[in-house]
């Protein structure tokens, strides 16, 4: 029984780049749904319609703070995507 | 006193401006460095040129009335900016490398390359600078607020208006003579005053609220409530409100420039990146200092003033650094829209219908120049019906949003085509001005559950869009152009740019 053949050792690399920019797309897509969701679907905004308390305006202030955190995480996803440096 | 302590803060900063400006003079003589400042800026010019184009000074006086009047509702503003960010991060790589590989200088010019259509880049200019000039107009009357109240009632509100469209138009003359790079370095001295300084104001005065019995106990209920259903906006309303904010915001011929100015595309992520929690703790802070000063005395009376009456706790001092702040917004806002109508005007109108590629920035300043004065004349005609101005800015509003998926679906699509493009914004166009003239205030459409007329203008046109470029896709050497175009966005830039010096 023979050992299978190795791969050439500059394929493994692209591959793995490969498979990681793709995951990282598929991240930075979901993060933009949730920013989306959060931010624009009228049924999010109906749960905080009725006034009375503070509610609406906690709200208004967690999703954008969510939001704004998320554009750390974009970065973090885009951070090997193949673009130059600044 | 007051008033020399008052009208002198503007002009101190204006002077400090306009050395800074004159400090980074260099010759942009062609029109591509005039337009795009040379490419050049790094990420924090970058974040700052985009903050203060997008915070103009009506979120001190319109935007902070609204959060006082209206209540909670007026954050929505804070929830568009955040998306239009977002947006911001996923623009960066094609806007910015194609603007430096196709040498593009302004949006239109992007629409002609990528549509490579003529009549694409016209209608688009066209809608940009018509959509524009009555936010220009109405930019310059607001700072007759300013200086009203900074004269502490020794100048009459109309002499008042006169003497801020005088002021803006005058600070013009730096916009003209220095371009792109001037906006950009005054942009950021302009910025670290409104968003920097006004912050530190905005907690001064958050923590005078706090400890004055006007917590968030105080506030009225009914400015807590959001449009639900069975709400009088309807349903839609917020979302429609957030919706064309967030769509609108890139279709602004001066806000999308920036994305040309900086290096490279990672430097327009990087700047987004900075942005973003900036305008968070700005406009969060502001809009909730807004909403506790609703149970101030005053404020419900003359809420669009609530700015000045909250800075007014501090003394005359305070109520001039309130009043450049609202300056400083509003000259980065203005001088943007200025010098970006102006070049649009040049490079894709008259150079389009001359058909031939501007080389030399002399005609975008005569252009500027000649808006400027357009502007100034009819914001000093228009003094005395500011209402109707605003009227025709809420259609220019939601004309330009229309703009939106002929911008967003060719850069991120390579199916969208020249016919599909103008048929979307024609017919996108004409939906929201009839339904806009039809249903003027509070802007929402009953049938439509709350839609306001630029939603169901941007519905009409995606439909368009996608159904004529499905119905009659591009010709295979179109295509195959377009593709080219779309796979040169893979490929890496020599890193020889990224050491370009500001």
């Amino acid at each position: 029984m023979s050992l299978p053949i190795p791969k050439p050792r500059f394929e493994a690399p692209s591959y793995q780049t490969s498979q990681t920019q793709s995951r990282r797309k598929r991240v930075a897509r979901a993060i933009v749904a949730v920013d989306l969701v959060i931010l624009l679907a009228p049924p999010v905004h109906w749960l905080f319609a009725k006034g009375g308390n503070t509610s609406s305006l906690w709200y208004f202030l967690a999703a954008n703070a969510l939001v704004t955190l998320s554009l750390f995480a974009l970065w973090l996803t885009a951070r090997t995507d193949g673009d130059e440096k600044e | 006193m007051n008033m020399l302590i008052g009208y002198g803060a503007i002009v101190l900063f204006t002077a400090l401006v306009v050395y800074v400006m004159s400090r980074g003079k260099r010759g942009d003589s062609t029109m591509s460095e005039y337009a795009t400042g040379g490419r050049s800026f790094n990420s924090w010019f970058g974040t700052m040129s985009f903050l203060n184009t997008w915070l103009a000074g009506t979120v001190f006086i319109a935007f902070a009335g609204l959060t006082a009047s209206g209540g909670v509702l007026g954050m929505y503003s804070l929830s568009y900016s955040l998306l239009s960010v977002v947006l911001m991060f996923f623009l960066g790589t094609p806007v910015n490398k194609w603007g430096r590989t196709h040498d593009l200088r302004t949006q239109a010019d992007l629409l002609g390359l990528r549509y490579n259509s003529r009549s694409v880049r016209v209608i688009a200019a066209i809608i940009g600078v018509l959509a524009s000039v009555p936010w220009v107009v109405l930019g310059m009357q607001s700072l007759g607020l300013v200086f009203s109240t900074l004269s502490f009632g020794q100048v009459s509100p109309y002499l008042a208006v006169v003497l801020g469209v005088l002021f803006i138009a005058a600070r013009q003359v730096w916009t003209v003579r220095l371009g792109t790079r001037g906006l950009i370095i005054s942009d950021m001295v302009q910025g670290l005053f409104a968003y920097g300084v006004g912050f530190l104001v905005i907690l001064g005065l958050l923590t005078w609220l706090f400890t004055n019995g006007h917590g968030f106990g105080n506030i009225a209920p009914a400015l807590l409530e959001l449009p639900g259903p069975g709400s009088p906006a309807g349903p839609l309303y917020l979302f429609s409100l957030i919706f064309t904010g967030m769509m609108g915001a890139w279709c602004w011929p001066d806000l999308f420039v920036r994305m040309f100015s900086v290096r490279t595309p990672r430097t327009v992520q990087k700047s987004a990146v900075q942005a973003a929690p900036i305008l968070f703790l700005f406009s969060a802070a502001l809009t909730t200092m807004c909403l506790l000063a609703s149970s101030v005395p005053g404020v419900s009376a003359a809420p669009d003033t609530v700015w000045f009456i909250m800075a007014g706790v501090g003394g005359t001092g305070l109520v001039a650094v309130a009043g450049v702040c609202v300056v400083a917004a509003t000259m980065g806002n203005i001088g943007a829209n200025l010098q970006a109508v102006g070049t649009q005007v040049v490079n894709d109108v008259i150079g389009v219908r001359n058909q031939h590629r501007v080389e030399s920035s002399k005609g975008a300043k005569i252009a500027v120049a000649a808006i400027t004065l357009v502007s100034a004349a009819a914001a000093l005609l228009t003094a005395n019906q500011v209402s109707g101005l605003i009227v025709i800015a809420f259609v220019s509003y939601q004309a330009v949003c229309q703009l939106a998926p002929t911008l967003l679906l060719g850069i991120f699509w390579r199916r969208g085509t020249a016919l599909a493009a103008n048929a979307a914004m024609v017919s996108g166009i004409l939906v929201a001005a009839v339904l806009e003239l039809m249903y003027p205030s509070p802007l929402s459409i009953p049938w439509l559950g709350g839609l306001t007329s630029g939603v169901a203008g941007l519905i009409v046109n995606l439909a368009v869009y996608v159904a004529v470029s499905i119905v009659k896709p591009a010709p295979a050497a179109e295509q195959e152009r377009v593709d080219r175009l779309f796979d040169d966005l893979k490929k890496r830039e020599p890193a020889a740019l990224d050491n370009q010096p500001a």
